[in-house]
């Protein structure tokens, strides 16, 4: 079997459920105020798409979710590994992960809004924040785990004291520290719709309430469809990425 | 003797957590010199002295309630569904090809963009919260349960068969322990993600709950409050986390993971 008739196989429920949605819009089934028809969510989609809203709005999240991703990805890979390595660093980073880690993050986002406005720093500052700490811990726990024969080895061979948290260390921990950024990432989506869904003036969250407040419900569908789209799409590009960093492994 | 152990037990205490108690201390010193701008960053003795208010008139325990409420509720239907959904799944290859690819797609997106479809459907409110809550924690408990069934070691299944051990109770008295582990470690993800959907959803109608108090404290620019809620959010979690863990330990004393010296 080709590789796209195999995807399309393990997609068909989701196909299905489509198409059943469609028919019992047309058979009467679902009340058409609450739920619009998938063929009147499509027409929407286009139709966002033509005036540009979708993909200004699209623009503008995606800057603030890159943003404070990326941030919190290499602050957190760097402090992650820099407390596996040195004694120093844990004593002081450790007990205040330790108290911060159960905060659902979330709450970060009154306290930004506080500090930041409504603008995109405070959207980019809980989104960099609430991933940081995840990120961190796992990359923490990875690097601490890593086999010490590794970097005895590295060291008579010759590498340079400073070299071996970022040639060694680092390398043998990545399988785990990606599969905490994989973590992050969703969490990063999480938090920005949540924050624009709150406040804002632009971004998907805020169209999609705009959408809903004026009884645009397709649209509103539609909208949601499309975040639902860049967070699969995010989540797929980022395990292509996750295969090509790991493929020196066996 | 007693109190050189608990002074000895203080004096850990102090050593192993100096950062947050140096962090607290440069917070409430800073803010007292007025270097900051004490309507951004409040003196901690002023957000203590407000939680405590907050408490005392029985705010805080009122919208601390109302939130674990939700994330209870929400997470024990998704606890229930998922475990039912996850083990159905490793039984059935029927389930398995229909549920697989729905959690597939599910899993890494924002369920949270959801939101607004549940309020039109179910209003603003405790339902549309549950639900949101609900919908998002079963994605990890149907994945975790159906690997942790599926994964059940094959020996444990042929000893027990081939001692007369009819299906059903193979189902309950074999695999679900030998998967109890993988799957609460799947509710133990989930659990968090109830808090944080309860927090926003709460955030979002402005009803009662801890999001709730935080967002009218933001919106009334009532800074201190802001802290306050913060940190009884931070508290719950707390109480929640730590709670789980000793249910786990408590489920699990049986298992090989909590005898001294096993995996963790």
């Amino acid at each position: 079997m080709s590789k796209t008739l195999q995807v399309t196989v393990f997609y068909l429920p989701i196909l299905a459920a489509l198409a059943l949605w469609e028919l019992a819009a047309r058979a009467g089934l679902l009340d058409p105020t609450l739920f619009p028809s998938l063929g009147e969510v499509l027409t929407a989609f286009v139709r966002l798409t033509e005036h540009g809203h979708l993909l200004q709005n699209a623009g503008v999240s995606l800057f603030r979710q890159v943003s404070g991703f990326l941030l919190a990805a290499v602050l957190g890979i760097l402090a992650g590994v820099a407390m596996a390595e040195s004694r120093v660093t844990r004593q002081i980073l450790e007990p205040l992960l330790r108290a911060t880690f159960p905060l659902p993050k979330s709450a970060l986002i009154p306290l930004f809004i506080l500090w930041l406005g409504i603008g995109d720093s405070a959207k980019v500052a809980a989104i960099f924040l609430g991933c940081l700490l995840p990120i961190v811990i796992t990359t923490f726990n990875a690097a601490r785990g890593v086999n010490r024969q590794l970097v005895w080895s590295a060291w008579s061979l010759g590498t340079p004291t400073w070299a071996i948290p970022w040639k060694v260390v680092l390398p043998a921990a990545l399988p785990e520290v990606m599969s905490g950024l994989r973590t992050a990432l969703a969490l990063s989506f999480t938090l920005l719709v949540s924050a624009e869904f709150l406040i804002g003036q632009r971004g998907l969250g805020v169209l999609i309430g705009t959408l809903g407040e004026d009884g645009d419900y397709a649209g509103m569908f539609a909208a949601v469809l499309a975040v639902t789209a860049i967070g699969f799409t995010a989540d797929r590009l980022f395990l292509l990425l996750n295969n090509r960093v790991l493929a020196w492994r066996e | 003797m007693a109190g050189i152990r608990a002074l000895a037990w203080l004096r850990q205490g102090l050593a192993r957590n100096a950062s947050v108690i140096v962090v607290l201390v440069l917070w409430e010193a800073t803010t007292r010199t007025g270097i900051f701008n004490n309507f951004l960053l409040p003196p901690l003795s002023d957000v203590l002295v407000r939680a405590g208010q907050d408490i005392a008139n029985g705010e805080i325990p009122r919208h601390v309630l109302a939130t674990a409420y939700c994330a209870l509720v929400g997470f024990g239907i998704a606890a229930l569904a998922g475990i039912a959904v996850g083990a159905l799944m490793s039984m059935s290859a029927v389930v398995r090809r229909i549920v697989e690819p729905l959690v597939s797609v599910a899993f890494p997106i924002p369920k949270i963009s959801f939101m607004p479809i549940f309020v039109l459907w179910f209003g603003l409110g405790n339902l549309s919260e549950v639900t949101m809550i609900a919908f998002t924690c079963v994605v990890p408990i149907v994945s975790a349960t159906y690997l942790g069934t599926a994964n059940v070691d094959k020996y444990f299944l042929w000893s027990a068969r081939n001692l007369g051990t009819r299906p059903h109770r193979l189902f309950w008295k074999v695999v679900i322990p030998a998967a109890a582990p993988e799957i609460i470690s799947g509710l133990q993800v989930a659990f968090p993600l109830a808090l944080i959907i309860a927090v926003v959803t709460e955030m979002l109608s402005g009803a009662d709950g801890l999001g709730g108090y935080m967002i009218h404290a933001v919106r009334f620019a009532e800074s201190p409050k802001v802290f306050a809620g913060l940190l009884a959010t931070l508290l719950t979690g707390l109480v929640f986390i730590e709670g789980f863990a000793a249910l786990r330990r408590r489920l699990l004393s049986w298992h090989a993971e909590t005898a001294p010296g096993g995996r963790t």
